[in-house]
């Protein structure tokens, strides 16, 4: 006999799994620093693109616990928001996705970086990069100081510039929406047990 | 055999034959063949360089046959929006953009990979359709 009860307990068990196992499937979570000290004394920007083909899976890269010396002005472009006192988001989508944040060099600068992948498709490259102050040239190098390139089915191929900017993985502690996520599966997985044996 | 009434044969110093001379022609241009279906086409995101707007990638392309690839390679770009250039590129015989592969064929399992850069001052979003040629005689 067909049980709806039975039916929808499993459904909701199937629903939990899948939201609460997309989370999981996300990448590591990446600490960012960019040691400025070398160009202390000046100002200039630090710019943050995401960018990928056209047919590029969608990906956003999630970008966190800012600390730093930041001015106070940014200018976004493409699939971008937020700003550096809370987080930023920035999206795949567009042929240019990009944050640039003035700042004060001389310090140190750092975030926390995690990215979320949905779908197939082509990879996407996260880069950060240092202007000068009159916005005429790049800083370190010519072009990117720290990248994180993902690509499909292979881990992400990590590069930063030696004595400037390091990028290291960094435990995930779970939030308490994820525990909250777990403890309902492992509830509803009882519940459903129960209910079978009767 | 294109015989005429004429004689070409002459009777001097450079003949070599009292036959009509036949001439043969070979049409030796190479003929592309696309074996997309033979590879497995991973491209990279991009990175951007603000002050050239150059967009820089890499493309690699994995033998997933069991028969190797023989070159020479073209990995031609179909379709690449209006406003986007190919650096350092070639256009084909039907106004494609393509890129020689330095490799002269591709192995069993090998990947080979090479190197885009794109002009996009317009910083639009680029699509193409990734298509692998190869060359037979």
């Amino acid at each position: 006999m067909f049980k709806l009860t039975a039916f929808f307990s499993r459904a909701l068990l199937v629903l939990t799994l899948v939201v609460g196992g997309a989370p999981a499937l996300a990448g590591p979570l990446y600490h960012v620093s960019v040691d400025t000290a070398v160009f202390a004394g000046s100002s200039g920007f630090l710019d943050l693109s995401f960018l990928g083909l056209g047919t590029a899976a969608p990906a956003t890269a999630t970008l966190s616990n800012f600390a730093g010396n930041f001015g106070s002005s940014a200018e976004l472009a493409g699939d971008v928001r937020g700003d550096v006192g809370s987080r930023i988001v920035i999206g795949n989508r567009d042929g240019f996705n990009d944050f640039l944040q003035t700042v004060t060099f001389g310090g140190l600068f750092s975030f926390d970086l995690r990215f979320d992948t949905k779908g197939k498709g082509d990879g996407t490259t996260f880069g950060l990069a240092l202007i000068n102050e009159d916005f005429s040239g790049y800083l370190g190098a010519d072009g990117n100081i720290a990248q994180i390139a993902l690509l499909p089915a292979a881990p992400d191929a990590l590069f930063a510039v030696e004595g400037l900017a390091k990028i290291s993985e960094v435990a995930q502690v779970p939030e308490p929406a994820l525990w909250l996520l777990l403890a309902t599966g492992l509830v509803l997985i009882g519940a459903t047990r129960r209910a079978a044996r009767r | 055999m294109g015989d005429t009434s004429q004689d070409p044969y002459v009777n001097d110093g450079f003949r070599a034959s009292d036959h009509d001379p036949v001439v043969i022609s070979l049409n030796l241009a190479p003929t592309f063949t696309d074996v997309t279906a033979s590879v497995n086409v991973v491209q990279s995101g991009l990175t951007m360089n603000r002050f050239t707007s150059k967009y820089s990638g890499t493309v690699s392309f994995q033998n997933t046959t069991g028969a190797d690839i023989t070159g020479p390679l073209r990995f031609v770009l179909q379709g690449l929006p209006a406003g986007v250039t190919l650096d350092g590129g070639s256009i084909d015989e039907n106004g494609r953009p393509y890129i020689t592969l330095r490799n002269a064929s591709i192995p069993v399992g090998a990947t080979v990979s090479v190197s885009t850069t794109f002009t996009n001052p317009s910083k639009v979003s680029i699509v193409y359709m990734p298509k692998l040629f190869s060359s037979a005689f």
